[in-house]
Order: structure tokens, then C-alpha cells, then sequence
């Protein structure tokens, strides 16, 4: 939040040419001004607050900004101060993300070692022609994508809630479709992926083992771990969305 | 006596085994094909054959238009009809396929002397294109694993609801025939790059005509296409039906999608379909190189001369690339696409995509209401493809993670993943109950193998305990079968049960249960719009909020002020500023406007929500400040509402005479 702050704070500097002096832009370390902090009345972090030109009191006659209206970080602040002050901040300058002088040197590197890596292509050698090294990377992108690591990522998600009703219990699944907590997602994904692996281990790795009863074993073990994971994320799914899924049948039967 | 001759009846209808199969896997894609299309016809069982939701009206609207006044006028339609005063050129705006489809449909019904309206055949479009995708799932799933796979992948899509979603009956839009179009062009594909014949890949490219005029997702393939080639060459499966394949699908797909005047020339010039054009420059090059290397017999000579070719190629390739860009010929990514590759992107810069609900990302429980076991399958069949490399298998291999990666992104893309997930979960399923079904048939023979092969001692121990761990393994296969028919029953119950709760709503007419649990039906929508058309001149305007404007002008047939095609963002912001503002002001603003009507959606009686109206009028005119609608940070419509927020038009029609209007039996009116 700091950094969308500076970033605020310089595109109001640069637009404005530094002729307006009429809006001033600080922030305040914890540990170097607590009475600054007792002064404003803080009790939460992060904390935006507007004091304007009329103010008696720091406490009680500034505006604070919501943490709802935190979530388009610079372009909200922005917004903020436009509504309280009526000054305007003008256009938002992002920094790039690479900065020019890194993506140089990334081209140049890259263009350095572009026939290299052409040659042994042609030859035949190298990692990318392992079939495991392809098989391990397609899991591993299906195992993102469906446990909805993206979601969280998009919407930075936490790992866990707490529980609002007792602070010492940490809730991990989220009950409701539509959303969900950043555990959630590993341990669903985790669940999917142990059942697909297991029937393929069962079909094609188990039929080189050569003692009966370690097969035997190792079957009934696939065949419990499956039917535990799949109970249990329909169990789960079936908690979250509040679904009573039935099958259909003739009314005349009832 | 008596069993020869029944026998002897019965000798004219004994089929040899491959006859019994062919009649079983006929019959199979028969059922399938009649399941397919009865599951999605839950909403016209239960209200009417009528058309959804707003997209598919305008649809119904421009096929009615392409019926009436044949092609060429539809072509060059220029509507004047929407968007007043500004109007829309409806032909260089809309992809034609579904259109055309439904009009071929129309055309032929009624030559064979069916006399049919052409709503009826825009609303059941969709689920006959969504049977003959099971048919198209059942050839890829042959071309790329075995009948049986092709069999159970057409079974698993028939029912998937990732493809009911779009594809119910009434859902006129173009992803109901766009599905069909893409998995038909990827098949086309695979069959031309493992036969190598160019009379496949001619019809692969005539198939990609079909989906580029069909919908706007056509990027996706000329985007996975050239990354499979790629793949294709970079672990050396380079060959001449790769070459024959790639090239005759690339130039005539290419040449054909510029017929389509909404697609123009981007194939040459927008940065999302530079990938195709650079895989095709790169496969001249593989094709020159393996032509040295036939010419040339020292293979030191050959080394040298390849680093340098590959070097100027890439480097000249790049160079050219760069040209383009920075010239501004190549356009570079849409916002639109650029989303799908940096996810955080649309958040931060582009608001209004972020905003759709159908762009948010998805979050696993979406993932498993439409997929179900399928995504138990998936990894299973990842495995079994990766066993058995062929072009084929690494094709569904790519289109599957590409798919699922991009349905983790945007829920709207679960639609594009369903084919290659149920093809993949085809693969894992047939397969396995092919194993098990060959251990239970297997008894028999083994035990024969092992008495006349005694003399071998290896072989006669391991064939004993072969026999000796029978019982049991047979058990194991039983019960193992006995499962995979459980989870794929409880599959089909999970996916009619979504159908029917979850997919089959129209709406534009609404349902709801009564005080008495009897079912109340609110058809207010249709009934307004066809007040609109009865009941004013034909030449009349009608302004209303942007999500209407489709179904006013395809029911009420009068014009309408905006409509949501929403190209033009400063219309809707009049259109919302007169919304908001005070009856004086707003008066003007109406009568500049040319308007005669106002249509406004009230939900006080129902509970009813809607958009940010004032919100997008603000936008563009500072006149309206959002903070003056508010009391305390929230809306409120009673007394204590804010004076703006009283005296606005919006609040003015919709709460006209409401004092009047009983709420609830026994409580006081307004």
C-alpha cells in the first residue's frame, strides 16, 4: 500500500509541475512517532487520513478513508482525495515493469545464446526431450488451474481466515460458492491430483512388481485412498455451494 | 430336435462379432445423439419454446432480417433502429455463422415442405449442434485413441454441464455453434496432420472458416495450433504430413477468414495472430533444411550450415517482428487476450473487464459444479497419453492444459476446456475398463495356455501363479468395474440435476413460489414490450437502460436509444445522466434525444436489483456526483432518502402511484 502511496504521490508532483503547494503528501513510522499516532487517533493499520485546511482537531476533524475503497489501491486514493479536496491528481504514472535497462541486457543475453541452444535442439539432447519432464509440468499445470490457484492469486486471497466468532480457531475452507481461502485450494487440488496419479501408478507401474501380496496391498491401498478422496472433496463441495444434488424420479413412483 | 430349428430361425440374424460391434457402437451414438438433445429441453418442458436472457435476441432479430430480405441485404444492413440517432452497420459488426446456420436450417425445413417459424429453429440450434458434437467427439476420440475412447468421450460430453451452460435449448448465441465448429476444425486437423493428405487439411481449413465466422474465440486456435506445431518441432517429429498439413490449413484458413468483414485483416496485421504466421515462416525453414541435408552427404558441413541458417532465420524473423511493432502495423495484444496471459493486468488498468461477472477467475467449486468426476479423470488420462506419444495424443495433451489453464483464469473459458477434458477423462476411462474387462475375460484362456505349455518350466510357474491369484484378481476387476459404473452414474445424476436447476432458466420470464407454495410466473418483460409494440406509433423512440435495448427492439420492434452492444460509452453516459437527474434537466436532455417513451425495470415489488446507473452517467459527466444519491454511504428510497435522490427521474417513474399498490395482504399500502 506504501508503494501505491509514493505513487500517488509523485504523479500529483509531476503533473502539477511542482507549482501547487496546496496538498501536501507524509507518512508516519510507528516506531519513531507513536504520540503522532495517539494524536490521530489510530488503532488500525493500513490507515489513509485526509486533514483539511479547516481542522481543529487531528482526531476528530479529518477524513479517513474506508478499507473497502483500498482494493484499486492508487487509483482509489486518487479518487479520495479528488472527492474531499477538489484538487485533482491527474493521470496515474505507473513504473514499468522492467525497467529499460534490464530488458537490454535480457535481449542481449537472450540473442547470445539462441544458437546454442538451437544446436542441440537439432541434435536431439536436451532436457526438453525427456517425456517425464512433460508429464511432470502438464500435472503440475492442472493442479493449478483446478484448485483455483489463479483465483487467489487475482483476488489475493489469504491462506486462512480467523474465526469471527472465536479468535483462536482459524477457519481454512470458505463456505460459499463462488470464493475461496488459499489452503482450500491446495488441499482440493492435492486431493484430485493423489486420485488420477494412483490410477495410473495402479495400471502401468504395479504390473512390474513381482511379489503377489505387495500388489494385492498396494491395490486395496489405491482403492481406499481413492474412494476416501473423492468422498471427501464431494463431501466438501456439497458443504461449500449448499447443493442437495438428487437424481430424478417419476412422480408417480413417490 | 427343437433347438436346431430355432436355431435354424434365428441362422439369418446371427451376427459375426464384428457386426455385433458395429451394431452396438451404432446404436450407442444414436442413443447419445437423442440424449444430448433431450437433456437441454428442460426449459421449453417447463415454460415455452421462447429465446433467452438479451445476447440471443439480437441474434433472433438479425436471422429474422437475413429470412426476410436474403443475403446480400443482410450483408449490408445498416440499422437504423438501434442507437438513435447514430445507428449500427450490422454487417461489419456480428460473425454471420450462427446467423447463416440457422437460416441454411430454415431454408431447407421448409423446402422439404415443413412449415415451420423460424423461432422455433433458433431455439433448438443449439442442442442439435450440441448432438452433432457428440458425434464429432466420438471420431477425435477414434482418431486418437481407440473406438471405445470415442464411444465414452461422446457419452461424457453429451451431459457435461460446461457445455449445457451455453448450449440449452432457447440459448441462441454464438457458442452454441461455436463448440461444434471448434472441435470439428481440431479433429479436421489431427486427421490431416497423421494422414498427411491434403484433401483432410483442405477441409480443416474450411472448417476454421466455419468457427472464424462463427465466434470471436477462433483466436484460441490459430494461437494452439501453430504452439502444437511448435512442440511438435521442437522434439523432433518433424515430418511431411506436419509440413502438407500445417501449411495448406494455415494459407487457405488465413485467406478464407479474411472474407468475414468483422474479422478483416487481422490475420496480418494484429499482434494475436502473429504466432501462426511465425510458425509457418519457421516450417519453410525446417523444410529447406531437410532438403539439404537429403542434398549434402557430409554431416559436418550440414552442422555448420544449419547454426547459421537457424541463427539469420530467427534473427531476421525477429527484426521483421520488431519492424512491424514499432511502425505500428502490428497491432499489439487487446486488452481483451492480454488479460488471459497476465491475469492481474485487467484489475489494475481496464476496470470494465475486470468488472464482468463472467471474466472473474474461477474458484475450484466452479471447477467441480461443472465438471464433476471429470477432473478426477483428467490426470489419469494425462498419464495414458503421455504413455502412448503420437501426434495425436500430444494435440489433446496441449489442448487440455492450454484449456484448463485459461478456465482457471476466466470462468466463461470452462466452456472452451469441456471437449479436451471430456476427451481426456474418455481416454482414462476407456482404457482401464478395457484392462479390466480383458482380466475377466482372460480366465478361460490362460488356464489353456497353461496346460499345453507344460514342457517350458518358466513359463508353466508363472502361468501357475497366474492361476493361483485368479480368484482373487477377478474379484478385484469386479469390483472395480462395479465402481467405475457407480461414479459414472452418479456423474449423470449430477449433471441433470445442474441442468435442470441451475442451467434451464430463460430469464426473461421468472418464476417463484407463492404463499401457498403454488408457482407464480412473472412474464412482466414480454408483456411490456408487447404493450410497446401494440399500443404505441411505429415510428416511436423508447429509452431505457442499456440491458433492454435488444429485447425492445426485437419484440416491441421500436427504436431504441442504446442497446447492449455498448461500442459507444458516452451514449450510455447521456442515457444515465438523464436517468439521474433532476425531471427539469432530464426533460431536456429527452428531448434532444428525440425521445417519446421511457421503459424502466422496477423490482420494489419482487426484490429485484440491478446496475450502477449513475455510477457510468458520472463517468463521463462530473454533473452527476455519486456521494449526492447517498445517506450515510448507502441508498435508500424512503423518506429519509437524499433530496437528489428523490427528485431524479429514475425514482419519480418507478415509484409513480406505488402509494396505491398493496405490498402485502393485511399490511398498508406503498
Amino acid at each position: 500500500l506504501r508503494r501505491e502511496f509514493e505513487i500517488v504521490a509523485s504523479s500529483f508532483i509531476t503533473n502539477h509541475n511542482s507549482s501547487n503547494t496546496k496538498l501536501f503528501f507524509g507518512d508516519i513510522e510507528f516506531r519513531e512517532s507513536q504520540s503522532s499516532f495517539q494524536l490521530f487517533g489510530v488503532n488500525s493499520l493500513p490507515h489513509v487520513r485526509l486533514v483539511g485546511p479547516t481542522a481543529k482537531s487531528l482526531k476528530y476533524d479529518s477524513d479517513v478513508m474506508d478499507q473497502g475503497d483500498f482494493s484499486r489501491l492508487a487509483e482509489s486514493m486518487a479518487e479520495f482525495v479528488e472527492s474531499r479536496t477538489k484538487l485533482t491528481v491527474g493521470p496515474i504514472h505507473h513504473p514499468p515493469v522492467l525497467s529499460k535497462m534490464q530488458l537490454g541486457l535480457i535481449t542481449a543475453l537472450l540473442l547470445l545464446c539462441l544458437p546454442l541452444v538451437a544446436k542441440r535442439i537439432f541434435a536431439g539432447e536436451t532436457l526438453l526431450h525427456d517425456p517425464k519432464i512433460w508429464l511432470s509440468g502438464a500435472v503440475f499445470v492442472y493442479f493449478f488451474s483446478v484448485s483455483g490457484a489463479m483465483h487467489n492469486i487475482i483476488r489475493k486471497m489469504p491462506m486462512f481466515l480467523v474465526d469471527r466468532n472465536d479468535p483462536n480457531k482459524l477457519v481454512f475452507f470458505y463456505q460459499g460458492s463462488g470464493m475461496q481461502l488459499g489452503a482450500e485450494g491446495f488441499a482440493v487440488g492435492f486431493l484430485y491430483t493423489v486420485v488420477g496419479l494412483l490410477l495410473a501408478v495402479v495400471t502401468h507401474v504395479l504390473v512390474y512388481v513381482k511379489d503377489a501380496t505387495a500388489k494385492r496391498l498396494a491395490m486395496l491401498f489405491t482403492l481406499l485412498v481413492s474412494f476416501w478422496a473423492v468422498k471427501k472433496v464431494i463431501l466438501l463441495d456439497n458443504w461449500k455451494t449448499g447443493y442437495g444434488i438428487h437424481g430424478f424420479w417419476p412422480s408417480s413412483w413417490n | 430336435m427343437s433347438n436346431s430349428s430355432t436355431s435354424d430361425l434365428l441362422k439369418p440374424f446371427k451376427l459375426k462379432t464384428k457386426q455385433q460391434e458395429l451394431l452396438i457402437r451404432v446404436s450407442i451414438l444414436c442413443l447419445v445423439y437423442i440424449l444430448a438433445f433431450i437433456t437441454r429441453l428442460f426449459s421449453v418442458l417447463r415454460y415455452e419454446s421462447m429465446i433467452h436472457e438479451f445476447d440471443p435476441y439480437f441474434n433472433y432479430r438479425t436471422t429474422l432480417y437475413l429470412t426476410q430480405h436474403g443475403f446480400y441485404d443482410f450483408w449490408n444492413w445498416f440499422d437504423y433502429e438501434s442507437w438513435y440517432p447514430l445507428g449500427r452497420i450490422v454487417g461489419g459488426t456480428l460473425y454471420p455463422g450462427l446467423m447463416v446456420t440457422a437460416a441454411l436450417i430454415y431454408r431447407l425445413l421448409h423446402f422439404l415442405r415443413f412449415a415451420v417459424h423460424i423461432r422455433e429453429v433458433c431455439v433448438l440450434t443449439a442442442p442439435f449442434f450440441a448432438s452433432n458434437t457428440t458425434l464429432v467427439a466420438y471420431f477425435f476420440g477414434k482418431e486418437i485413441w481407440d473406438s471405445g475412447a470415442g464411444l465414452v468421450a461422446a457419452i461424457l460430453i453429451a451431459v457435461c454441464p460446461g457445455y449445457i451452460s451455453r448450449s440449452v435449448a432457447g440459448s441462441y448465441d454464438n457458442e452454441g455453434v461455436a463448440i461444434f465448429a471448434l472441435l470439428f476444425t481440431f479433429f479436421l486437423f489431427v486427421k490431416a496432420v497423421n494422414k498427411g493428405s491434403l484433401a483432410w487439411g483442405l477441409a480443416s481449413a474450411f472448417g476454421y472458416f466455419y468457427m472464424v465466422s462463427a465466434w470471436g474465440g477462433y483466436v484460441f486456435i490459430i494461437n494452439l495450433i501453430p504452439l502444437y506445431v511448435l512442440v511438435l518441432l521442437i522434439t523432433g517429429r518433424y515430418s511431411m504430413r506436419l509440413y502438407v498439413a500445417y501449411n495448406c490449413m494455415y494459407i487457405l484458413g488465413m485467406l478464407l477468414a479474411m472474407q468475414i468483414r468483422f474479422v478483416g485483416f487481422q490475420h496480418v496485421q494484429s499482434g494475436e495472430h502473429m504466432a501462426a504466421m511465425g510458425v509457418f515462416f519457421l516450417m519453410q525453414v525446417f523444410y529447406f533444411l531437410d532438403w539439404v541435408k537429403h542434398m549434402l552427404s557430409d554431416t559436418k558441413l550440414f552442422q555448420e550450415f544449419l547454426r547459421i541458417t537457424v541463427t539469420c532465420a530467427v534473427a531476421a524473423g525477429g527484426i521483421a517482428l520488431g519492424v512491424g511493432m514499432a511502425s505500428g502495423y502490428i497491432s499489439p495484444w487487446t486488452g481483451r487476450f492480454y488479460s488471459l496471459l497476465d491475469p492481474t493486468y485487467a484489475k489494475d488498468h481496464i476496470p470494465i473487464i475486470a468488472s464482468v461477472s463472467e471474466h472473474q477467475p474461477t474458484a475450484w467449486s466452479s471447477f467441480m459444479f461443472d465438471f464433476h468426476i471429470l477432473l478426477f479423470l483428467f490426470p489419469a488420462g494425462l498419464y495414458f497419453c503421455f504413455k502412448r506419444l503420437s501426434d495425436a495424443t500430444i494435440f489433446i495433451v496441449m489442448y487440455g492444459l492450454t484449456s484448463v489453464y485459461f478456465a482457471g483464469v476466466m470462468v466463461r473459458l470452462i466452456l472452451v476446456a469441456t471437449p479436451a477434458v471430456c476427451l481426456i477423462s474418455a481416454i482414462a476411462v476407456s482404457a482401464t475398463v478395457k484392462n479390466l474387462t480383458v482380466l475377466l475375460r482372460s480366465k478361460n484362456k490362460v488356464a489353456q495356455i497353461g496346460s499345453t505349455k507344460g514342457t517350458s518350466s518358466a513359463k508353466a510357474s508363472s502361468k501357475a501363479s497366474l492361476d493361483q491369484s485368479q480368484p482373487f484378481q477377478k474379484n478385484g476387476a469386479m469390483a472395480l468395474l462395479f465402481g467405475a459404473f457407480y461414479l459414472l452414474s452418479r456423474y449423470a445424476t449430477h449433471c441433470t440435476w445442474v441442468t435442470s436447476e441451475a442451467y434451464s432458466s430463460p430469464s426473461i420470464v421468472l418464476a417463484a413460489r407463492g404463499a401457498h407454495g403454488n408457482r407464480v410466473i412473472f412474464d412482466d418483460y414480454r408483456e411490456a414490450y408487447f404493450w410497446l409494440r401494440q399500443n404505441t406509433p411505429p415510428d416511436a423512440k423508447v429509452m431505457s437502460w442499456w440491458d433492454y435495448g435488444y429485447q425492445i427492439t426485437a419484440m416491441g420492434n421500436r427504436t431504441v436509444i442504446v442497446d447492449n452492444n455498448t461500442w459507444n460509452n458516452t451514449h450510455i453516459a447521456t442515457v444515465g445522466r438523464a436517468m439521474s437527474s433532476y425531471e427539469d434537466e432530464a426533460y431536456e436532455i429527452i428531448r434532444s434525444l428525440d425521445v417519446d417513451y421511457v421503459l424502466v425495470v422496477f423490482g420494489g415489488v419482487t426484490g429485484y436489483s440491478s446496475d450502477d446507473i449513475n455510477k457510468i452517467g458520472g463517468g463521463v459527466f462530473p454533473v452527476i456526483k455519486e456521494p449526492d444519491y447517498l445517506v450515510n454511504g448507502e441508498y435508500r428510497v424512503d423518506k429519509g432518502a437524499a433530496p437528489k435522490m428523490l427528485n431524479c427521474l429514475m425514482y419519480k417513474l418507478s415509484y409513480y402511484r406505488f402509494g396505491e399498490m398493496m405490498t402485502e395482504y393485511g399490511k398498508p399500502p406503498g
